[in-house]
């Protein structure tokens, strides 16, 4: 288990590369969490070397899927506490204490809370809440007919991943894979068009499985 | 030479500007423009055909305004140069009023960037198009309720037959001003949610695709099998038609131009002019414009008229879904395919096409390797010469010879050039059938510069050489450059001197060594591996002058050099190992 500053960590991560839509820099990183980036890059090397992290393109860093599956069950439970603390509490701003709460409270307890709120979608803020039991996969590896959530981007390229958000490719929306070449570029429908995209692209884009 | 590239036009542009046209790529804003202008920007069914501003005048009931076209773009939010020359135009022109075409069909998504226009302070017009294709698959939009949401005017039109483009210029003009204020567009997160929004509110229906004919095809065209041997098809059935359908139109319009005015202006110049001059007039009048409509124009129309066909259909783009993998070896990507395509029409508009590409390495490369490309123009040497003397065969080996050089030139540049390639990223348009008005006016506009530029080229070129053919100074001339090409490339002497001509157009460089040669068959005066080693030689060497100063204006002088250089000795080195090894293999 890791610890608490650990697990803030990937977190944190998690965040920034949703939000940016591809892999994140050590700087940002440390203006987020307000740490110095001589002691981020200290946290990054032993999450890497455990292999919760890896190193990327144009010296950006990204969760790995093990990585993810972390940030994301952790994320679960913060935005399931703060949900609760809203609906059934009536509280405010309460990120904080959901931040602490979350590295206490056993799963037991959080699967009772998500039943008790009718297993919601989206924390008080309006940002998704990861589903139980998620199973991350790169888009690449998603079968033709089949349709996908995008999780999570690994992409390097900031002009890339700018170019796909644009075209409507970033965490939250559903693509349906239409038919790909092996070892090459795929083609989904995303937002009622058809967009080709290669496979370096394809394998950093991280999905769920409808 | 496309004539809707030319090389200096933007400086201008941003003096004035009533309306500009913005939208996503592929949603016919080129098509509005031409219907309220009639003037002709390039329409073609892929995404990234207009690189560039293009400026017109029209009336609208009594008021004289001007309007832009601009390169289509998702965000302003993106680096690539095309975007770059849509988002300095806003901000240099400052247009008093946008009208922002999009595609009903995705209207969620281009409805990111209504909200980034919209944000400049410049008002905004919503202008929805493809309107017939989104009520045959039952989509439909609560125009009062987007209005609303959005706070600007909206209206339905189609800018392929012109329902409402009217209503949307008059909408326009009535919310111009000249004294809104300017923001420029940031990139915001938020848009996309509130797209989403408006979306979920106004759209009735599914928007997506249902099984169309065009799907189908879609499927067939990039079918992991199917799919390559389509491609395999199209390629050989534009060289057969090419190879079949120029020779013979060639063939057809030199017997009538001899005919109705040749061959008695020919007799007229004899009788009425000195030696000297007869010499000259004939050279120039005559046999000149005679070489050019014989070997150059017929090729090129043919040619034109099938790129025409393929960029209208909208296979492109599946091309460069089908060569990603290929062009990945050459450190570079799918879409690169489509500047490339391009090329072998003509080189200019490809080297402004790279614009579509996203980062300047690729560009590049790409500009680097159209310069392999055999364009129009070269193909006209290539048939006119090795197809029609030597056969088809010699004519495709110079193709394949060409394209295998393109391709390991890239595979070095890919290796060492610094920066890492980026991935593939396009859409697909749907497939239309091409309309033949399009097909036939985009190949009028394309070959009205090799018919008008070129004809004083033609005729002044010829004329000269007429002069110093008479005067007995051809051979003096030619000897500088006779250790190279007779020595090492073994083509006759003033085979260089027609060289030097193509530096001024490729097909001069056939037109004037058939002049020189006297008559219209080569092989009366070279060898038939002398002819194989010069259509090799001028289509590697050196770019024209044209696509000389575009690559200058591009990519900066060094890069123009260095390619101008490069090829060049590229040339003379393989055209030279070409006529031995012909000599080895006892070919000829
Ligand atoms: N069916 C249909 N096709 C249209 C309509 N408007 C345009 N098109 C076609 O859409 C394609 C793209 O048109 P363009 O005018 O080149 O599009 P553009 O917005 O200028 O594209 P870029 O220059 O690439 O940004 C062409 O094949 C047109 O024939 C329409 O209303 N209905
Ligand atoms: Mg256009």
């Amino acid at each position: 288990m890791q610890s608490k500053s650990r697990q803030d960590y990937l977190q944190e991560i998690y965040r920034l590369q949703q939000k940016d839509n591809s892999a994140i820099r050590v700087s940002e990183l440390s203006v987020v969490l307000n740490i110095s980036k001589a002691s981020v890059s200290e946290m990054v090397k032993t999450l890497s070397s455990e292999g919760y992290l890896e190193a990327k393109r144009y010296g950006r860093i990204s969760l790995t899927d093990k990585g993810a599956a972390v940030a994301t069950g952790l994320l679960r439970k913060h935005r399931i506490i703060e949900k609760f603390l809203c609906d059934i509490f009536s509280l405010d701003n309460v990120h904080e204490e959901a931040h602490e709460l979350e590295h206490t409270v056993s799963d037991r307890v959080i699967d009772k809370m998500d039943k008790m709120l009718g297993h919601p979608d989206t924390c008080p803020d309006g940002d998704a809440i990861p589903p139980k039991n998620m199973n991350m996969k790169p888009l690449s590896d998603i079968k033709p007919g089949k349709t996908a959530k995008i999780m999570l981007s690994r992409i390097a390229s900031e002009s890339q991943s700018k170019r796909l958000v644009s075209l409507g490719v970033c965490p939250g929306t559903s693509v349906k894979v239409i038919r790909k070449l092996a070892k090459g570029p795929m083609m989904i429908q995303v937002k009622g068009a058809e967009i080709a995209i290669g496979n370096a692209l394809s394998q950093n884009i991280l999905v769920e499985e409808a | 030479m496309d004539c809707q590239h030319k090389v200096d036009r933007s400086a201008k542009c941003h003096e004035h500007c009533d309306i500009a046209l913005y939208g996503n790529p592929n949603v016919g804003k080129s098509c509005f423009f031409n219907k309220v202008t009639k003037l002709g920007a390039t329409v073609s069914n892929f995404p990234g055909t207009t690189v560039d501003i293009f400026h017109g005048d029209f009336e609208s009931h009594g008021k004289k305004l001007s309007i832009s076209d601009t390169p289509g773009i998702y965000s302003f939010d993106d680096t690539s140069q095309d975007v770059t020359v849509a988002k300095d135009y806003l901000t240099l022109a400052k247009p008093k009023v946008i009208i922002n075409i999009v595609n009903e069909l995705h209207l969620e998504r281009s409805l990111s960037l209504t909200l980034e226009l919209i944000k400049t302070k410049i008002p905004v017009v919503l202008a929805l198009n493809f309107c017939s294709d989104a009520k045959k698959r039952k989509i439909q939009i609560d125009e009062a309720a987007l209005e609303k949401a959005l706070g600007i005017p909206v209206v339905t039109i189609d800018a392929i037959n012109g329902t409402n483009v009217d209503e949307a210029i008059l909408l326009a003009t009535k919310k111009m001003s000249g004294k809104h204020g300017f923001i420029l567009p940031v990139p915001n997160k938020e848009n996309a949610r509130q797209a989403e929004a408006i979306a979920k509110m106004v759209i009735n229906g599914d928007s997506s695709p249902v099984t169309s004919i065009s799907e189908k095809i879609d499927a067939l065209t990039t079918h992991p099998v199917y799919g390559y041997a389509i491609l395999f098809g199209v390629m050989a059935l534009l060289f057969s038609s090419l190879f079949i359908l120029g020779g013979n139109l060639g063939y057809l319009t030199n017997l009538i131009f001899m005919a109705l005015i040749g061959t008695p202006l020919k007799v007229f110049i004899a009788a009425n002019t000195s030696p000297f001059w007869t010499t000259v007039l004939t050279y120039g009048l005559v046999d000149g414009i005679n070489a050019a409509l014989q070997v150059a124009i017929p090729y090129i129309a043919v040619f034109y008229i099938m790129l025409s066909i393929l960029e209208d259909s909208g296979y492109l783009p599946r091309m460069a879904y089908l060569m990603d993998k290929t062009f990945k070896r050459m450190g570079l990507h799918g879409k690169c395919m489509v500047p490339m395509m391009l090329g072998f029409g003509c080189s200019v508009p490809a080297i402004f096409a790279t614009r579509i590409l996203p980062s300047k390495r690729e560009r590049v490369i790409t500009a680097i390797l159209i310069n392999l490309i055999p364009c129009s123009a070269r193909t006209a040497i290539i048939l006119g010469a090795a197809g029609v003397f030597l056969g088809w065969q010699y004519a495709l080996a110079i193709y394949a010879l060409s394209l295998i050089l393109m391709f390991i030139v890239g595979y070095i540049l890919g290796r060492h050039l610094p920066g890492k390639s980026l991935e593939l990223v396009i859409e697909m348009p749907e497939f239309r059938v091409p309309s033949i008005q399009n097909v036939l006016l985009k190949t009028w506009l394309r070959m009205k510069d090799f018919i008008f530029m070129a004809t004083p080229f033609v005729v002044l070129g010829s004329a000269a050489l007429g002069a110093l053919t008479s005067l007995g100074l051809l051979s003096a001339l030619a000897k500088p450059f006779e250790p190279i090409v007779s020595g090492w490339l073994m083509l006759p002497a003033v085979a260089g001197i027609t060289l030097i001509y193509g530096i001024l157009r490729k097909e001069l460089a056939l037109e004037m060594l058939i002049l020189l040669g006297g008559s219209a068959n080569l092989l009366q005066f070279m060898t038939p591996g002398q002819i194989f080693v010069f259509c090799l030689v001028a289509t590697l060497y050196f770019p024209c002058l044209t696509t000389f100063v575009a690559l200058r204006k591009e990519f900066g002088t060094k890069v123009g050099i260095f390619i101008g250089v490069s090829t060049t000795a590229l040339a003379v080195i393989i055209g030279g190992i070409a006529g031995r090894m012909l000599v080895l293999l006892n070919l000829f």
